[in-house]
């Protein structure tokens, strides 16, 4: 089917189409310009009100640009001392610095991280090697991941807070709380994350032939060597970006913190939600600097991980 | 015969240093050391679960304590927010890492029935703590009961501030009389407040009294938001809040009308005021843009001492107003902040942490609190009204108001469930003061809401214990 | 291409691998028939230990009758009054009803927008990569960032009403709006917070789509003269579908459990008007200590989200299978 104007010379005809097509791309980058420009401004606001001091934090009309520029927000939440004695008595609730809740998200975060890559690893290769657990293991894993998180944290609690302590304290004589712990929380996040790790780490895997092994196997080498030696180097990229992938993730998980800790053990996340409260307003420069930390990294990382994103996202479900 | 007078000489100015100092105190000394040397502690501690309020004032007392007593003490900051659900959290793990919980008095209700806090009447009556001078509103809140549960050391109800330069301006008093027909000063009732706050409503740029406002005046501050405007509305209310047989009044005419002066008051707040906590009001209260404020007392304080104030010396503390029922007079402060002391009922020493509680609350350390320049205890004793170094933090003024104010001090309601209950409350005026739904409509749910939390703790027992609470004042209403 | 060493000499032999009792046990370990097991058996464990059990625990605490102002030596059985008690519960219904009210709306644009984007990205040539990385940062910022960076603009005197204003002040209206004050505008602050973010997901699962389209159909349908309209409605379109229905299933799942921003922009207020289902169950258990009540509701949850569950796992099953069969 020819387009219409077929009555046109070709002369015209590649004359209209040019210009479609610098109409067409000019709309293209206009909409994208668009939805990028209501993407930035929410982090732009952040970063601005960052640097923003108390007057300027809400004022009519909107400062766009602070007026007085001031780290102060920074050098508060980086403080070592954990309260400015001039501030007022509810605003002293919120003022807190940043250390805490960033050396427990690095811990926590890592070693689940950690935790749920070897783990998952490992039964991926089962997995994809010898279909342990049935043709269907690698969808109903997923199961785990689907369960509304406060489902899991209710009976989470329950557990931590109840039944662990009275079976500690039947068996070893002391009560033993796994609430507001670290290997609580760790434990968690291995298991909610686990479901991710392995559907990962099957995609890599998948794409190693298992012909690689076999010949090395005839060769005479054993299991581990085979797996050392073969398969790891050739996941060994995939595995970073499922590490990385699963840190995202409990970097920026908050439900199962705030239910499950506070104060021994606190996240980034939970610290970022104590700098307010309905009873008590917002301290709006100090959280924006906070959220501007705990951004940065997790972009970057993001950045860095974006081209694996958009092959393991496929789900399986598109082969090249 | 020379060594032995100096000898007597010591002994005489040791001895008359004891008598000046604070029994109460040191009954609870020596109770700790004959504690400690009784059950043989090699190194006894107490782990407090402190607001984080006082982080830079409470370790102060404790490093106090560690001297004198030999007692370690590790402290635990928390929100405030999140110190009742760790209570009760504890109360379910039973792991008895706190010894003491410092939380506002209407966790012990909860905290009581959970079983998780032990009453402390066995030890008062060996060791005798001295509650007088504090008012009968405030001291019977520790009580819970019948029996004692928490100790308090703080007076946080609530009081009105005015612009004192509004209020003796001449200009402003001759029109103020000249609408009203009577002197500009201190409202009596809620309602001459509501009306002064309407009369100083002003837009920027306006000119009155020969004063042109820059920015807008706004004739009134308060606390409106969800999860804090509970703590605030049974100012309003004319009497208590629930009958004999614990059916809610709210849904009386009373009780609608209350509803209704509540919301109307936004009118005449700045229009952010629901999203507004302490780090918004005190420094607009500064910032001289309202007429008035009602609030705790330390903003008297704050507007006087913060460099960026422009109230500072201009500022009238008043007793809150009240309510005129059966053509009284009737006050009522509600006490909606001020914290305690109890004691875990999994402590592995709850002696010695009673006795920690008996010296922080006793007179002499508990002036030195109130006292504190980083701390956030205010004055809750009439002596406090002589101390200087207490007039000297807040101002005489501001101290006396508050001793006065403390005869209306009155509990927030110390039943089971009580969150529960105040929540409902807040959702519902929240939906009122945004015009969705009408007073009456509000009161409908929150008495079906008030219900259905009485049944689910319990019907028989919460008649009980609000019967009995009652009885004892804490409300000063009584049936 | 990773080097692989493949000379017999390189490779251990198997009989270096431990000597005696520990050589027959290591072996049987690294036998086909444990080795695999090995890891499953650990997960599985786990899964017992930290999911099953609680679950179990979960179930038995929705039969007894207790808050956690009793001790839980007091709660007496209750069987399933509990239940009774959380289906006739018409804040728990309102709050579920919210959150496919919430989820749905949201959903729906961010498959649209996210679609076309995806369309759009794809027919750049020099700043495709550009503007993906920038379209697929939201995705990346914490959620409870997203919640205070849309807390500040939604702010009466904040940067959204200042853009509102020339619309607004001819007509006389206050721009500056309370929005997360107002029932109606709050929820659909918590939807604009949402699609904001969300949408760079589907985004990415629907590049993934069109990147995957084979190439030589489109070019030949364009050389035998189809209209671009034409190419994408009968060759496009259904070739995406199992990327839509991905992006659908998983982006629902996701929204209807939405807590994050619902606590730092609104508190689930005014009153109750933003209370996602996951919110309203938080504050049963966690303010006000009714453990026995919120056991059963998340029961209740449970069991309506499982067949969301099941659904979902059987598209994405029978998805594989159809590109198992068309690659086969």
């Amino acid at each position: 089917m020819k387009t219409a104007a077929s009555a046109m010379s070709p002369e015209q005809a590649r004359v209209r189409r040019i210009r479609r097509e610098r109409r067409n791309r000019i709309v293209r980058h206009a909409v994208l310009l668009a939805w990028t420009g209501f993407i930035a401004f929410p982090i732009y606001w952040m970063v601005m009100t960052s640097f923003k001091d108390s007057g300027e934090w809400v004022t009519w009309p909107p400062h766009w640009v602070p007026h007085a520029p001031t780290l102060h927000n920074y050098a508060q939440i980086f403080a070592f001392s954990s309260i400015d004695p001039s501030l007022s008595r509810q605003a002293a609730e919120q003022a807190f610095t940043i250390w805490k809740g960033l050396g427990d998200s690095l811990l926590v975060c890592t070693t689940a991280a950690l935790l749920a890559l070897l783990l998952g690893t490992f039964l991926a290769y089962s997995i994809s090697r010898f279909n342990v657990g049935g043709k269907y293991f690698r969808h109903t894993i997923l199961t785990i991941r689907m369960i509304p998180p406060i489902v899991i944290a209710i009976s989470i609690l329950i557990y931590y807070a109840i039944l662990i302590p009275y079976a500690t304290g039947a068996v070893f004589g002391a009560r033993i709380s796994m609430f507001d712990t670290y290997i609580g929380l760790i434990l968690i996040y291995t298991v909610t994350t686990l479901p991710f790790v392995i559907w990962m780490m099957l995609t890599f895997i998948d794409e190693v032939p298992y012909t690689l092994e076999h010949a090395a196997r005839l060769m005479g080498a054993g299991r581990f060597t085979v797996i050392r030696r073969v398969v790891l180097p050739l996941v060994a990229s995939g595995m970073v970006v499922t590490f990385l992938f699963v840190f995202i993730l409990n970097w920026a998980e908050f439900l199962l913190a705030l239910t499950l800790t506070h104060p021994e053990v606190t996240t980034l996340t939970v610290l970022l939600n104590k700098f307010q409260s309905a009873s008590e307003g917002r301290l709006y420069g100090p959280q924006a600097a906070i959220g501007t930390m705990i951004t940065i990294p997790v972009v970057v990382l993001g950045i860095l991980i974006q081209k694996h994103l958009v092959k393991g996202f496929s789900f399986g479900t598109i082969r090249r | 015969m020379r060594r032995l007078s100096w000898i007597l000489c010591g002994l005489l100015i040791i001895s008359m240093q004891q008598a000046l100092a604070d029994p109460v105190a040191d009954r609870a000394i020596a109770g700790a050391k004959a504690y400690i040397k009784a059950k043989n502690l090699k190194e006894p501690k107490l782990t407090v679960l402190l607001s984080s309020l006082y982080n830079n004032s409470f370790p102060d007392f404790a490093k106090k304590w560690e001297e004198l007593t030999g007692v370690k003490m590790e402290i635990v900051p928390l929100g405030y927010t999140d110190i009742p659900a760790k209570i009760m959290q504890e109360g379910v793990a039973k792991t008895g890492v706190y010894d003491i919980f410092n939380d506002f008095p209407y966790t012990t209700p909860d905290a009581a029935g959970a079983k998780v806090v032990i009453p402390l009447d066995d030890y008062a009556k060996k060791y005798k703590p001295d509650f007088s001078g504090v008012a009968d509103g405030l001291q019977f809140q520790q009580y819970y009961d019948g029996k004692l549960y928490i100790m308090v050391n703080d007076g946080d109800h609530l009081i009105l501030a005015l612009r004192k330069d509004l209020v003796e301006n001449p200009q402003v008093r001759a029109d103020y009389k000249a609408k009203f027909n009577k002197d500009l000063g201190c409202p009596d009732t809620m309602a001459e407040w509501a009306q002064q706050a309407a009369f100083f409503q002003t837009k920027a740029g306006d000119t009155r009294w020969g004063i042109k406002f820059e920015q807008p005046l706004y004739g009134a501050l308060g606390y409106r938001s969800v999860n804090f405007s509970y703590r605030h509305f049974p100012v309003y209310m004319k009497g208590l809040l629930f009958d004999k047989d614990m059916k809610p009044r709210i849904g009386t005419p009373d009780g609608i009308a209350a509803i209704k002066a509540f919301a109307a008051s936004v009118d005449h707040m700045p229009k952010d005021i629901q999203g507004w906590g302490t780090p918004q009001i005190y420094p607009f209260w500064a910032s001289g843009q309202a007429y008035s404020a009602m609030s705790f007392p330390s903003i008297i304080g704050f507007a006087n001492g913060n460099p960026k104030s422009v109230i500072k010396g201009k500022q009238i503390p008043c007793i809150i107003p009240g309510n005129v029922i059966d053509g009284k007079l009737v006050r009522r402060a509600p006490q909606a902040a001020g914290t305690g002391y109890m004691v875990s009922a999994y402590s592995k020493n709850p002696e010695l942490a009673y006795l920690f509680i008996q010296w922080f609350t006793s007179p002499t350390v508990g002036d030195q609190a109130v006292a504190h320049p980083r701390g956030f205890w205010d004055p809750y004793r009439d002596e406090h009204v002589k101390n200087k170094a207490i007039n000297d933090r807040f101002g005489a003024d501001m101290v006396k108001t508050t001793i006065e104010n403390s005869k209306y001090a009155a509990s927030l309601l110390m039943i089971e469930g009580n969150y529960e209950y105040f929540k409902i409350l807040d959702n519902n005026l929240a939906d009122v003061m945004n015009k969705n739904i009408s007073a009456e409509e509000a009161a409908k749910r929150i008495e079906a809401g008030w219900n259905r939390v009485t049944n689910d703790v319990g019907r028989d027992t919460q008649i009980r214990i609000w019967r009995k609470g009652v009885e004892s004042g804490i409300y000063l209403d009584k049936f | 291409m990773a080097q692989i060493s493949a000379r017999a000499a390189d490779l251990p032999s198997g009989r270096t691998a431990g000597q005696g009792a520990g050589r027959g046990l290591a072996r049987w370990l690294a036998s086909d028939r444990v080795f695999p097991k090995i890891p499953y058996v650990l997960v599985e464990g786990l899964i017992i230990v930290t999911i099953l059990i609680p679950f179990i625990l979960t179930i038995y605490i929705s039969l007894l009758r207790w808050r956690a102002n009793r001790p839980f030596e007091t709660a007496t059985f209750s069987g399933l009054s509990n239940y009774e008690v959380v289906l006739t519960d018409s804040l728990f219904w309102a709050s579920v009803g919210r959150t496919f009210y919430f989820a749905g709306t949201a959903v729906a644009v961010e498959l649209v927008v996210g679609f076309v984007l995806a369309m759009l990205v794809h027919q750049c040539t020099r700043s495709k990569k550009l503007y993906t990385t920038i379209i697929l940062v939201p995705m990346m910022i914490v959620p409870i960032v997203v919640g205070y960076n849309f807390s500040m603009i939604y702010v009466d005197s904040g940067p959204l009403n200042q853009l509102l204003a020339p619309f607004l002040e001819p007509f006389g209206i206050d721009p500056r709006i309370r929005w997360l004050s107002h029932p109606v505008a709050a929820q659909f602050a918590i939807i604009i917070a949402d699609i904001w973010q969300w949408t760079s997901l589907t985004f990415l699962i629907f590049l993934s789509g069109f990147s995957a389209l084979p190439a030589q159909l489109i070019n030949a349908a364009r050389v035998m003269g189809a209209t671009p309209w034409q190419i994408f409605w009968r060759i496009q379109f259904p070739l995406l579908k199992p990327a839509i229905l991905i992006a659908v299933i998983i982006r629902s799942m996701e929204a209807l459990k939405m807590f994050d921003p619902v606590v730092l922009l609104t508190f689930g207020g005014p009153g109750t008007s933003t209370q996602t289902v996951a919110y309203f169950l938080w504050e049963q258990v966690w303010v006000f200590n009714k453990f026995s009540f919120g056991a059963a509701a998340s029961i209740v949850l449970l069991v309506m989200f499982s067949v969301f569950i099941y659904f979902g796992i059987y598209l994405l099953v029978s998805q594989r299978a159809t590109v198992d069969r068309r690659a086969a």
